[in-house]
């Protein structure tokens, strides 16, 4: 898909942000903020016009080849904007708290990492190990190389939660059928993960014998 | 070995490593007389959704990789408050019409999610 195409799902969407934020926002024309024009002039405006512009900023920039600079002073005015809404509690219904990085990276709806919080993985997360492991991407952002080693490391490990996602309600059928003869060689460090996400109690009556390689109900 | 193939063997070592460098992967998969130059353009025309490549066409990286990296860069201006300069040595890595297209997503989503929340 072409440039085109994204740069004119971008305008959509703050069309229909602005439409929005202009009906449910009481007094919305008090708020104002700062957007840098393709002339870099620096403008302080009302969120209502701020938003206006970067339409029609797009909208200019479609006219002709895009252009990188371009793009780079509209994306800093749609920070700005981002940045009125989020650290603006009468503009929206969020607590930023005081690690805002992390707030961001547990919610299910932006979040990269979004995988480790669903359903059955998040009572397994171990809250303090993701919290640092949030601060070890953050820390490694001014470099892409060393970040890109770090994420290796961790997506490989949501891949593999991912592939056992798939897996989970096979597994939890042989177990509940006691066929354990259906876990073969090759899924059984797939099924030892799956029987971790577990509460003891619930599967405390089968071992995995590691040196032949089979379970053994007790 | 045609350039799709090699994409797609190339694609499914992206899967589990994040970014591969292309002399490398071909040089260790025994692909010779590949024209890279060939192997570039077909990434560019139909496998931009999956794959990056790097500003100079040395390596490439999985889609996932550098969206998360634009996502988590937005994240980190946002707690601390800085600006983001797309033309600065940070982005450098990056051809412009990809830093163009995945930062509109990463924008689109970032609207969504504040009207989640929108008063």
């Amino acid at each position: 898909m072409s440039l085109q195409y994204f740069l004119n799902l971008l305008r959509d969407i703050i069309k229909k942000f602005q439409d929005i934020a202009k009906d449910h926002i009481f007094n919305l024309g008090k708020f104002r903020v700062t957007i840098i024009n393709l002339d870099n002039q620096v403008e302080e405006t009302t969120i209502s016009m701020g938003l206006y512009y970067l339409r029609n900023t797009i909208k200019e920039m479609l006219k002709s080849k895009i252009k990188l600079k371009d793009f780079n002073k509209l994306q800093q005015s749609i920070k700005k904007i981002f940045q009125k809404f989020i650290d603006t509690n009468e503009l929206i219904n969020f607590n930023k708290g005081e690690d805002l990085f992390k707030k961001l990276n547990e919610n299910d709806s932006i979040s990269p990492f979004k995988l480790l919080f669903c359903d059955f993985f998040h009572e397994k997360i171990k809250i303090d190990v993701f919290k640092d492991k949030c601060n070890e991407l953050k820390e490694s952002i001014s470099n892409f190389n060393s970040f890109k080693e770090k994420f290796k490391e961790l997506y490989s490990k949501i891949r593999y939660f991912e592939t056992l996602r798939e897996k989970f309600e096979e597994y939890q059928k042989i177990l509940n059928a006691g066929d354990l003869k259906m876990i073969n060689e090759e899924n059984l460090e797939d099924f030892r993960l799956f029987r971790s996400f577990f509460p003891l109690n619930v599967n405390s009556e089968y071992l995995i014998d590691i040196k032949n390689r089979t379970i053994i109900k007790i | 070995m045609e350039s799709k193939e090699i994409i797609e063997l190339l694609s499914k070592k992206i899967e589990v490593n994040s970014y591969i460098n292309i002399s490398e992967f071909l040089e260790n998969n025994n692909l010779k007389n590949i024209k890279i130059k060939d192997l570039i353009k077909e990434i560019e025309r139909n496998y931009n959704t999956k794959l990056i490549l790097d500003s100079k066409n040395t390596e490439v990286y999985s889609y996932e990789l550098v969206y998360n990296y634009f996502k988590l860069v937005l994240f980190k201006s946002l707690e601390t408050g800085n600006d983001i300069d797309l033309s600065s040595d940070d982005f450098k890595a990056f051809k412009p019409d990809d830093l163009i297209r995945i930062f509109s997503v990463i924008d689109s989503e970032f609207f969504n999610y504040l009207l989640d929340n929108i008063h």
